[in-house]
């Protein structure tokens, strides 16, 4: 396992041009792109997902094998986060019921009156 | 004080609803006193039409929602409501006297925010607006996308405030909101 400090490794991944990126996403996509118990015809991953879990990989491959255990730690509490949290938003809306009105009263703004305190 | 400096930008009608927009003629819809809350039978309603409002809502959340309303960003940026001040024309408020007057023309007075008249080159209508006073402790809400709808079809979107004037306007509406209510006032001997 190579362990060349970061600044190498970063500026190494900012010379790939994004056809370079398109490569290596579809690439690895191949690889690890797809869940062993996926099912014809399921939906994919999103490109972008792909990507990302691609340059994971890649910075996991060249970690220092000191940044390992801190780095486990990490991705299991956002493992354990992510797989619980019910989706972005995190307000669902109430329920809604439609029900019928009927307008009785019409009028406009109360006029303000001051206090005299 | 400068001289000249323009306190108001005319509101751009399809774009986001900003805050400090000052908006005429929005019909808030609401139950009428004592209407029945549940059951089969239509509810009672009241339509009350506000001849000037002025929305307190934050800018940068106008801006987002109307970004997700597009669909430039996440749902989770939605603003389901729009907070609205009541405004006055301020020759029809009653005031109890020309001292009362004359602190509430200074904004001196805590509760209410006095606007000057905006001339109709800043109107968005041309038309220009009257002084008006705005009462932080009357204010409601509507659905934004009812909000949206309505400066479509019937309320007019008129003038916004500029830079320092609407920080002066958010500033104090937010800290009458946030005054502490204390059991009873400091004593002097």
């Amino acid at each position: 396992m190579s362990t060349r400090p970061w600044a190498l490794v970063l500026s190494e991944l900012g010379s790939q041009t994004s056809s370079d990126w398109t490569k290596d996403a579809l690439e690895i996509r191949r690889i690890i792109g797809v869940r062993p118990s996926q099912e014809t015809g399921e939906e994919l991953q999103e490109p972008v997902s792909t990507v990302a879990r691609f340059l994971c990989h890649l910075l996991i491959e060249r970690m220092p094998d000191r940044g390992l255990p801190e780095l486990c730690q990490s991705m299991a509490e956002f493992f354990e986060f992510y797989s619980q949290a019910p989706s972005s938003r995190l307000m669902l809306p109430g329920r809604q019921d439609r029900v019928q009105g009927v307008v009785r009263e019409v009028r406009s703004t109360a006029p303000f009156r001051i206090p005299e305190d | 004080m400068t001289a000249g400096v323009e306190k108001y930008i005319p509101s751009e009608v399809g774009k986001d609803l900003r805050q400090g927009e000052i908006l005429s003629d929005v019909v808030q819809v609401r139950l009428r006193e004592g209407a029945t809350l549940s059951g089969p039978d239509p509810r009672e309603l009241v339509e009350v039409t506000h001849e000037w409002v002025i929305i307190v809502t934050q800018d940068c959340d106008l801006e987002q929602d109307w970004r997700a309303r597009a669909g430039q960003t996440g749902e989770d940026k939605l603003l389901p409501n729009v907070l609205l001040g009541i405004a006055q024309e301020a020759g029809k408020v009653q005031v109890p006297g020309k001292d009362a007057w004359k602190r509430l023309q200074q904004n001196k007075d805590e509760r209410y925010q006095f606007l000057e008249r905006i001339p109709p080159r800043l109107d968005a209508l041309g038309q220009g607006v009257p002084e008006l006073v705005v009462d932080f402790k009357q204010y409601f809400t509507l659905p934004t996308d009812e909000l949206y709808r309505r400066v479509k079809e019937q309320a007019k979107r008129r003038s916004r405030l500029s830079n320092e004037y609407l920080a002066h306007f958010a500033s104090r509406f937010s800290y009458f909101q946030s005054r502490v209510a204390l059991p009873d006032e400091h004593a002097s001997q």
